[in-house]
């Protein structure tokens, strides 16, 4: 009996051993395993999110609704994306979009993000040289940093393309760009739209959309003598150039704006570009639907048709 | 009905673009032929009207959506073959908005229009075939391609 405790007594702690040791074991083995930068396990690993590969899919978002691979690509002449040389006729000449590839000499490859920021806001180009407002970025100030960074991010992850930017051919060049900084004390305004308390969520964000990401303004509406928005006409349509493309009227007029069409019309249209009468939209907005606004969520074109529908109507045809 | 239709613009309206008739035994009265032409373009539009009444829940049927698609493919199939589209018959001429890059670049047109018709195959198969999702995106392609050839090849008159 006094054998048998005795046993009892040595072997117990040498049963119960593993018991303390496994834990023990496998905790150092994680600990081990983490600070090796092994992960704990591969499936864990695997379902962990890419910080880098989600910025770069928000910046793909953001770079779609800024409409930039449009202006920034030759695609009539089958020019490599982003990489510019694609003609915008103007009334103050002809401006050819530069290349905007991670090339980094042709390209904004070595571009820092001060740098971007600046020229996307203060339209400011790296070397100093005043941005003429065909890069919209008075509209581009407005968009907030997060969003710019995603779309920096996303930018660098496009295809290097070494091709010079080909020189804009305008009326007056020197003068231009002499009267940028007065023209834009006198009309830009870098920053965040104001948010309307009053208004829903949605309608600000498509404030935000329409302002300044989509950028809509810039063709649909009309400018003053020195080419700044005309904000009292605020996209009443406009002609970019005499005899040039008319882009119609979106305020919610009900003889020359959208006031008539329904919100399945205009969604729709946004959409896959079809118009209610079965023909197909045309001109620049045929690219803008390609590029831009075929690609939004239904919840981001909703916001578009909510604050346009909200805009001050202005009667305007072409 | 449509083919007939066809049978008939390929037999009094050749020759045009690589139109497989001789170029000397027909001599196309231009402006019917752009009554014509501009008749089935009519019904494309038509067609995708039914399209886009179905896409906005406005009563039209896949059905319908099916009957639309086969439409706009048999047209394109047409066009594609270049017998609406005789040299002279470009802007100018009667109320034609036929640009003249289609005379300058008829294989690019004839591309255009082949791709029109393979979109709208697939817009009827997904609609027969009952698929909605598939369908919304294919009623995009075939809008697509219908605003791709028109920013080559259609001036926008007043």
């Amino acid at each position: 009996m006094s054998n048998h405790r005795t046993n009892r007594a040595v072997f117990l702690p040498l049963l119960l051993l593993p018991a303390f040791l496994l834990p023990a074991f496998l905790l150092s083995v994680c600990l081990l395993s983490v600070c090796l930068g092994l992960g704990v396990a591969p499936a864990m690993a695997g379902n962990r999110p890419d910080p880098v590969a989600e910025q770069v899919a928000r910046g793909k978002y953001i770079f779609d609704a800024a409409g930039c691979l449009g202006c920034h690509t030759d695609e009539q002449h089958g020019g490599p994306a982003l990489a510019g040389g694609r003609a915008l006729i103007t009334g103050y000449g002809t401006f050819y979009t530069p290349n905007i590839t991670p090339d980094p000499i042709y390209g904004i490859g070595s571009w820092r993000v001060a740098a971007f920021f600046r020229a996307m806001r203060s339209g400011i180009s790296r070397d100093g040289t005043s941005l003429l407002p065909t890069f919209p970025f008075t509209s581009y100030a407005a968009i907030d940093d997060a969003d710019l960074l995603d779309l920096k991010a996303y930018l660098m992850t496009r295809e290097p393309v070494a091709r010079p930017n080909r020189p804009h051919e305008l009326k007056d060049p020197f003068m231009l760009r002499l009267m940028m900084p007065g023209w834009k004390l006198l009309y830009h305004k870098e920053g965040p739209l104001n948010t309307n308390p009053y208004r829903s969520v949605q309608w600000n964000r498509g404030q935000y959309l329409v302002r300044a990401l989509g950028h809509c303004g810039e063709c649909h509406t009309p400018r003053n003598w020195s080419g700044a928005f005309d904000e009292s006409r605020a996209f009443s349509g406009a002609r970019r150039s005499e005899g040039g493309e008319w882009a119609p009227n979106i305020t919610p007029d009900p003889e020359t704006g959208i006031g008539k069409w329904s919100d399945a019309d205009l969604l729709l249209l946004l959409e896959i570009g079809l118009l209610p009468d079965g023909d197909v939209i045309g001109g620049s907005m045929a690219e803008v639907v390609r590029n831009s606004t075929s690609r939004l969520t239904l919840a981001d074109r909703k916001a578009i048709l909510d604050y346009l529908r909200a805009v001050p109507p202005v009667r305007s045809g072409p | 009905m449509i083919v007939f239709g066809l049978t008939m613009t390929l037999v009094r309206f050749a020759p045009a673009i690589g139109a497989d008739v001789s170029a000397d035994s027909v001599k196309p009265d231009i402006a019917k032929v752009i009554e014509q032409r501009q008749q089935e373009i009519r019904k494309m539009s038509a067609a995708m009207k039914v399209v886009g009444r179905f896409l906005k829940n406005e009563g039209a049927t896949l059905a319908e959506v099916a009957a639309g698609a086969e439409i706009i493919r048999g047209v394109a199939g047409v066009m594609g073959t270049g017998v609406l589209f005789p040299p002279g018959s470009a802007v100018g001429v009667d109320r034609s908005a036929a640009r003249a890059e289609i005379w300058e670049h008829p294989e690019v047109f004839k591309e255009q229009a082949r791709a029109l018709a393979t979109a709208a195959g697939h817009l009827a198969a997904a609609a027969t075939a009952h698929d909605i999702a598939t369908v919304r995106t294919r009623a995009a392609a075939v809008s697509g391609a219908c605003a791709a050839c028109h920013e080559l090849f259609r001036q926008k008159l007043p």
